[in-house]
């Protein structure tokens, strides 16, 4: 491409009260002053969308310009002279807020953004002490309840912030300026009630208080004490605050800019942190007795443990034991040397990898010494961006927020694979639907086209990949989806070096081990990078740690014959060879796709210890439930789907008795005669430091990047065929993730729940579940929206509601997340029984 | 023309108290009647008051276009939106006899502030004719604020446009979608376009952007490339995965209407009656849709692929083409209606080339073509593989060395570039005057030289010159400019024995088409002008027969895509006030628009107050191999991030004007 005439000057010369500067061309004024030092006053003006321009506080005054100049929205020329603080442009400033003030009232004292609110703070500093302007008396309308969002017109001032927001950063466009003139407000899109992820980035950009939370804030802002950390909700590992009034958390706030999400938050980070100090926590030791626990302390709690757990210490495979995605590292690190150096077993494993077949290690295996990941700033720079096995950014706006970026920033592109139609925006370039059971032959064939074409920078392809890949797409039918594919093996190689999103579908597939390697050789081939999309804040930790089999922190292989283990955790407790389970911070009764299979494992051990924060369903089923704290009530670090290490820091004091995990570890291990020294969190960072090489500089604390971006890449290919995915010809029952729903935190959100569950019967357990099906579907099964489809399991049965939906692709059911989790399902719809199979029906464990 | 007070673009003029002999003339064209019923009595707007005669309220009329602003205000500017309802409140107190003194100081000190500040045209240009009228009937005022006055009760009509919709024939709401591809609302900006017109990808490829000859960002530094914007709206459509918009109306009403012609004006006037859900069948001689733009507009201009793409949405509004069809021979007016049909729209374009009246043009001497057969055989050749309609059936295009195209308008443009894209060695433009008048736009005179088309200015062809039946040149008369001629441009005159030969291959015409309306021999009523074209009422597009109406080419005479689609709205919305038994007219908002673009939206010589520099995004081209020996696409589009820069540059130039009218009109 040439561009026509001349080439575009790189720099321009502007003078900004008296001083010049040289300022990259497309520095706007407002930049060029603040770079330079000069404080102009600004509202509307949000660094990361276009420049609004709707308040003109930011006004300075250019040379041979006769009206004021607006600094946010007008570049600097070459030449231009420019004054930011004369008494003639602070006179103009003053008038605009004079202006702002005509319909806001100066009712600060009951405003709960007092303190923190810009229009406040810029009253006072041009000194207004009453409205200068006023119109014909503005009647008070009631706020309008959006659930967790609120909005109350008589505060707004109509600066589009939220508009900007929502659309640009989120990609969700909820709001629009509904009408003109003095009447003009801030409305839904629709005009009906806000249907949205409910991220609440409006609140947090709303500049006076007329966007607010559901959840009352109860405190005047400089009441508060910010406790900056880590969102515990998944491994995006979002920088955060909370807000902390006489020992409670009140409020989640995060600061624009901030942390590797860059001040953004999803719904969950923002609202979900009422579980922390709820009703619902354990907060003592319980021990079984009869069909019952009775609370105990800690003395006689791990005197007990201790006990069970001595009986089976020393023999191969007899503890087994579940570390935790949602624990520190500090946690799981202590946990998987307790048992490797305490009871002798190696007998360890994590969710991440039980759920999803042999996903983790597979990606280990693929990668050399590091796991293969892609930093957000990598993902930012990209020109290309694919989605695999995830709905867009529903799945993790956060991410779609870093993706945004890259569309906004240099016309990154996108495009989306999923078993159903996933949306982006701004919309993606492309959108490709395959079978569920066929993903991986899907990868393949995508490989192929990539491969055809040759491929610059990549990893050379070998004949036995392109015969594998050349005749995984010789499989495939779909006439759509080979042309999507065709595009789509286009657009990557004129973009070059893309970045995959893998989400939780490619994650917890049957397949899912040769899926992520395949994508991984892809990624190799168009010398592009993987990104694994974690539902937990720490499953990259728990694996890192070595809470796995066979492999010690630090992914270093174990070589002691007694610590191997072969045959798998749920294996051992099925043959007898396994007599104790420790489940940490874990509910697998919940997250594991065969709830019967294993509670019956579970149950064949003699004595089960369980470490939670809840009553789960697993910790029911255990002898002990030994009371940890969250990650709000420790110290520690969790590690992000980057590889980027990052501290928590307890914001408030533990709910009862409970306890932060590594301690309650330690403990037990001092009662069985192993003292590991511990006194405080910090101590066992310290060891992983020194014990871990990729953790060598998690002590750093200016530096935190931890492994981000340090990634030592093979070329070698290894391709995994696609083994054929056993359907029993019915329908393929798959998961509506919910955003809002992620297992026993979310749960215990009330207002997460109560709020937003409202607008997404999806995934309303406590009313009528949705089902979705695809309308021809429907048409076949007789049946319409809003008809009744029990859903039965031996465990419940459920009564749902049928949901055409022209999304949902042929042949397959969406259900919400965890109905899906049942191997032996029926559906019955209409009094009839439809055959259905899951993930684990389908060969999946 | 004469008024009794003006301050129009800061001209004072003020005849108060003269008499009418005596009045100085002001500087505005303002027609005396609004419509047969009423006249314009006076006018306020982004360029001052004028108030044409007796009775008159400057007061009142201050006050109403105070309410005009406000309801006009996007919102999306703090002065704008809350200072003109203060201004607003503050005039009604007045009026209603309410008034204080200091009420004035107030609203001057309060305009002053909102005309400094605001984001657009309404805020920036609405205040200055309110502060006028405090400043120069201050009397009238204080009569009010004495209680000394009641309003007159005169008639106020209002119409917000801005100078680029203003000058755009199809109306359409410019600054707005550029605001929406600037925040990222593309499907949004899109919809705003389709508001006007379903060409987005034609015009946005092809327009010759009438918009941006009154794009006030010109006063500053450049015009924006409002074009070229809207291209790319369509094309982030056209390339990524987006809902396409459905029509609610689709066939919500049973009478049928005849489009005759799917080219531009065609497919227009069908899709907007469709809008209003009228099943239409567009009639269509050729195998191909687009008329003139796709047969006169060569594909590295309008690649045909996409046009094929584009005008799927008309169809999926509910519009049926059929092809192959010959208006006047296949089926008629008795024919059609006959079958049902209830109205025609005729837009059968002009597709005759002009002859150029030299020696032996009627003699069918083989490598004579005219401008719009020739580019039709290009396109048919060039595009047959690439658009696969099988009845397409080229007919054989000549590509010898050397090619000779008279004159120098957008078709001879086209000629000239195609036949440097075929592969011509020599291709040459004979024009009779020199570059500076050449009709052409000069971007395209630009791109031709570049791409090397050679220049013969100031010579007019006599005489095609044969050996042995075969043409082997052009003689050619020099020419020498004269005085201007009725068009405005230099007359140019026959320089008396400078006949002399200029070797040619081929030759081509290309100074222009006439209609073909053979057809009407049906409906010997309608009336056609000497150039054959078809008159209609101007504003309504109705023929003398009440149920066929007309619209592009035919009746302006080949001019340019947007006009033709200005027309097709325009007819639309007769036909279906005719079809649903409504009187057909234009509404009162039709009319001010007349009348602002009359007043004229935009003035060239305005200062603008805002700090120049920003250089208009560079529009990005193919590389010179994709030129010379290729149809590919010339320009490439905008990407993501130069569209959203260069739309930014927009000034949202939004104006009110405001007419008061009184009973009494006439002509």
């Amino acid at each position: 491409m040439s561009h026509a005439t001349t080439e575009t000057k790189t720099t321009v010369a502007i003078s900004i009260n008296g001083a010049s500067h040289n300022v990259p061309t497309g520095t706007t004024i407002l930049q060029a002053a603040r770079r330079a030092g000069h404080n102009i006053p600004t509202l509307c003006y949000l660094a990361k969308t276009h420049s609004i321009g709707s308040c003109r506080v930011c006004s300075v005054e250019v040379e041979g310009v006769s009206s004021p100049v607006m600094s946010c929205t007008t570049p600097a020329a070459d030449g231009m002279v420019v004054y930011t603080d004369t008494p003639k442009i602070n006179e103009f400033r003053k008038n605009m807020i004079e202006f702002i003030l005509v319909n806001h009232p100066l009712d600060c004292p009951v405003c709960e953004r007092s303190g923190e609110c810009q229009l406040q703070n810029l009253t006072m500093k041009f000194g207004i002490q009453k409205p200068r302007w006023k119109t014909t008396e503005h009647k008070k309308v009631p706020k309008v309840d959006w659930g967790l969002i609120q909005y109350d017109r008589n505060l707004c001032i109509m600066c589009e912030r939220c508009v900007s927001v929502c659309r640009e950063v989120q990609g969700v466009a909820a709001y629009k300026i509904d009408g003109r003139g003095n009447a003009a407000r801030i409305n839904t899109t629709t005009g009906e009630k806000l249907d949205c992820n409910f991220c609440g980035q409006c609140i947090s950009v709303c500049p006076v208080g007329a966007l607010s939370s559901g959840i009352y804030f109860s405190s005047r802002s400089w009441e508060v004490k910010k406790s900056g950390t880590v969102c515990p909700h998944c491994g995006v590992g979002c920088s955060f605050a909370y807000d902390v009034k006489d020992g409670k958390i009140i409020r989640v706030t995060s600061r624009d800019g901030i942390g590797n999400n860059r001040g953004n938050l999803c719904a969950r980070g923002r609202f979900g942190f009422e579980y922390i100090q709820g009703n619902k926590r354990l907060n003592a030791p319980l021990i079984k007795r009869g069909s019952g626990f009775v609370s105990t302390d800690w003395d006689t709690a791990l005197d007990f443990v201790a006990h069970n757990l001595k009986k089976h210490a020393g023999a191969k495979n007899a503890v087994a034991g579940i570390g935790s995605e949602r624990a520190t590292n500090e946690d799981n690190y202590v946990f998987q040397k307790f048992f490797r150096d305490v009871l002798a077993s190696g007998n360890l494993d994590n969710l991440a990898n039980m759920a999803g077949s042999d996903t983790a290690s597979g990606i280990f295996d693929s990668f050399g010494d590091f796991p293969m990941t892609a930093t957000f700033n990598e993902l930012k720079s990209s020109k290309a961006i694919v989605y695999v096995g995830m709905d867009g950014s529903n799945e993790n706006p956060v991410i779609g927020n870093v993706v945004r970026e890259a569309i906004n920033d240099h016309g990154a592109e996108v495009a989306l694979m999923f078993s159903k139609e996933a949306t982006f925006l701004p919309n993606p370039k492309l959108s490709l639907v395959y079978d569920y059971a066929n993903l991986n032959a899907t990868i393949l064939a995508l490989i192929d086209g990539v491969a055809q074409g040759g491929f610059a920078g990549g990893a050379p392809v070998t004949s036995d990949v392109s015969q594998k890949a050349a005749s995984a797409a010789g499989q495939l039918t779909d006439a759509d989806l080979k042309s999507g594919l065709s595009d789509l093996a286009s657009l990557l190689r004129k973009k070059g070096s893309p970045v995959f999103l893998v989400g939780s579908e490619a994650q917890s597939h049957p397949q899912a081990g040769a899926i992520v390697r395949n994508i991984v050789n892809l990624a190799k081939i168009t010398g592009g990078r993987v990104m694994l999309m974690r539902e937990y804040c720490n499953s990259q930790g728990v694996n890192d740690m070595g809470v796995a089999p066979n492999v010690l922190p630090g992914y270093a292989k174990e070589t002691r014959p007694a610590l191997k283990i072969d045959g798998g955790l749920v294996a051992g407790l099925n043959n007898g060879s396994t007599k104790a389970l420790f489940v940490a911070d874990e509910d697998p009764l919940r997250r594991l796709p065969d709830y019967f299979e294993f509670r019956s494992a579970m149950d064949k051990a003699e004595f089960v210890v369980v470490c939670d924060q809840f009553y789960t369903e697993t910790a029911m089923a255990a002898d002990v439930i030994l009371p940890s704290c969250t990650s709000a009530e420790k110290d520690g670090t969790f590690t992000n789907i980057e590889g980027r290490i990052q501290r928590i820091k307890s914001a408030v004091e533990p709910v009862g008795q409970s306890r932060p995990m590594w301690r309650i570890i330690a403990d037990l291990a001092k009662r069985m005669g192993s003292d590991f020294g511990y006194a405080r969190a910090k101590d066992v960072t310290a060891e992983i430091a020194s014990a871990v090489p990729m953790y060598a500089d998690v002590q750093k604390d200016s530096s935190f990047a931890g492994y981000a971006g340090k990634i030592s890449r093979t070329q070698e290919l290894k391709v995994l065929e696609p083994a054929k995915v056993a359907t029993t010809g019915g329908f393929v029952i798959l998961p509506n993730r919910s955003l809002f729903a992620l297992g026993v935190y979310t749960d215990n959100c009330p207002s997460l729940v109560s709020d937003v569950c409202g607008h997404y019967p999806t995934v309303n357990f406590g009313g009528r579940p949705g089902v979705d099906m695809n309308p021809a579907d429907a048409k076949r099964l007789g049946c319409a929206d809003g008809d009744t489809a029990v859903f039965k399991h031996p465990k419940r049965e459920i009564n749902a509601g049928v949901v055409v939906n022209s999304a949902v692709k042929g042949g397959t059911i969406r259900v919400p997340e965890e109905m899906d989790l049942f191997a032996s399902v029926k559906l019955i719809v209409n009094g009839r029984e439809i055959e259905c199979v899951n993930r684990a029906g389908m060969g999946g464990k | 023309m004469k008024a009794l007070f003006s301050t129009w673009k800061d001209n004072l003029v003020d005849n108060r108290g003269k008499s009418p002999d005596s009045w100085a003339d002001v500087p505005v064209k303002l027609p005396n009647a609004f419509d047969s019923k009423r006249k314009i009595t006076g006018f306020m707007g982004w360029g001052g008051i004028v108030v044409l005669e007796e009775p008159y309220d400057v007061v009142e009329m201050a006050v109403n276009y105070a309410k005009a602003l406000q309801q006009s205000s996007c919102a999306k500017c703090f002065p704008c939106r809350v200072g003109t309802k203060v201004g607003e409140d503050i005039l009604e107190k007045i009026v209603s006899g309410k008034g204080v003194a200091d009420d004035l100081k107030q609203l001057t000190d309060l305009y002053e502030n909102i005309a400094k500040n605001s984001k657009c045209g309404i805020g920036q240009l609405g205040p200055e004719p309110i502060i006028q009228a405090i400043q120069y009937f201050r009397a009238d005022f204080d009569d009010y604020i004495g209680g000394r006055r009641k309003p007159l009760g005169l008639k106020y009509l209002y119409k917000m446009t801005a100078p680029c919709t203003s000058a755009c024939p199809t109306g359409m709401d410019i600054p707005l979608y550029i605001e929406q591809v600037k925040e990222g609302d593309y499907a949004g900006s899109l919809a705003t376009i389709r508001t006007a017109s379903p060409m987005a990808s034609t015009l946005g490829r092809a327009c010759f952007h009438p918009c941006e000859n009154n794009c006030r960002r010109d006063n500053v530094d450049k015009s924006l490339s409002i074009c070229k914007i809207k291209r790319f709206a369509w094309d982030f459509e056209d390339q990524h995965v987006v809902d396409k918009p459905v029509n609610p109306n689709k066939y919500a009403r049973k009478e049928t209407v005849a489009v005759i012609g799917a080219g531009p004006s065609g497919l227009s006037a069908a899709y907007y009656l469709a809008l209003q859900g009228f099943p239409v069948t567009i009639f269509e001689k050729l195998p191909t849709v687009g008329g003139a733009a796709w047969t006169g507009i060569p594909h590295y201009r309008i690649p045909k692929d996409i046009m094929v793409r584009e005008v799927k949405f008309v169809e999926d509004m509910g519009v049926e083409i059929k092809y192959g069809v010959e208006f006047g021979k296949d089926e008629t007016f008795a024919s059609l209606r006959k079958k049902g049909f209830k109205a025609f729209f005729l837009a059968t374009g002009g597709d005759i080339s002009k002859e150029m009246g030299v020696e032996g043009e009627k003699d069918n001497i083989p490598g004579v073509y005219g401008g719009i057969q020739i580019l039709k055989d290009i396109t048919d050749n060039v595009t047959k593989d690439v658009v696969k309609i099988p009845s397409i059936k080229p007919n054989p295009v000549p590509v010898p060395k050397r090619v000779l195209v008279v004159g120098a308008g957008n078709t001879a443009m086209d000629c000239v570039r195609s036949y440097i894209r075929l592969g011509s060695e020599d291709v040459n433009i004979v024009y009779r005057r020199t570059k500076k008048e050449m009709p052409a736009d000069p971007h395209e005179v630009h791109e031709s030289e570049d791409e090397g088309v050679k220049y013969n200015f100031l010579l007019a062809p006599t005489k095609l010159v044969t050996q042995n039946g075969k043409l082997v040149g052009l003689e050619c008369q020099k020419m020498e400019l004269g005085p201007p001629d009725e068009s405005g441009r230099r007359k140019p005159m026959a320089v008396k024995g400078s006949e002399h030969v200029l070797p040619a291959d081929i030759v081509i015409s290309a100074i222009g088409q006439d209609c073909d309306t053979n057809y009407l021999k049906e409906e010997p009523t309608i009336q056609t002008t000497k150039w054959n074209t078809i008159i209609t009422n101007e504003e309504t597009y109705q023929t003398s027969v009440t149920d066929v109406f007309a619209g592009g080419d035919v009746v302006s005479g080949p001019l340019n895509l947007v006009t033709a689609v200005g027309h097709a709205r325009r007819a639309a919305q007769s036909i279906g006030q005719y079809l649903r038994g409504e009187s057909v007219g234009v509404s009162d908002q039709q009319i001010m628009e007349k009348i602002i673009s009359a007043v004229g939206a935009y003035d060239k010589s305005e200062q603008v107050p805002q700090a120049k520099g920003w250089n208009r995004k560079q529009m990005p081209i193919c590389d010179r191999k994709d030129k010379i020996g290729s149809f590919n696409e010339v320009e490439l589009g905008y990407s993501l991030e130069d569209v959203t820069e260069e739309s930014s540059r927009c000034m949202r130039c939004y104006i009110v004007g405001m007419a008061s009218v009184s009973a009494g009109g006439g002509a």
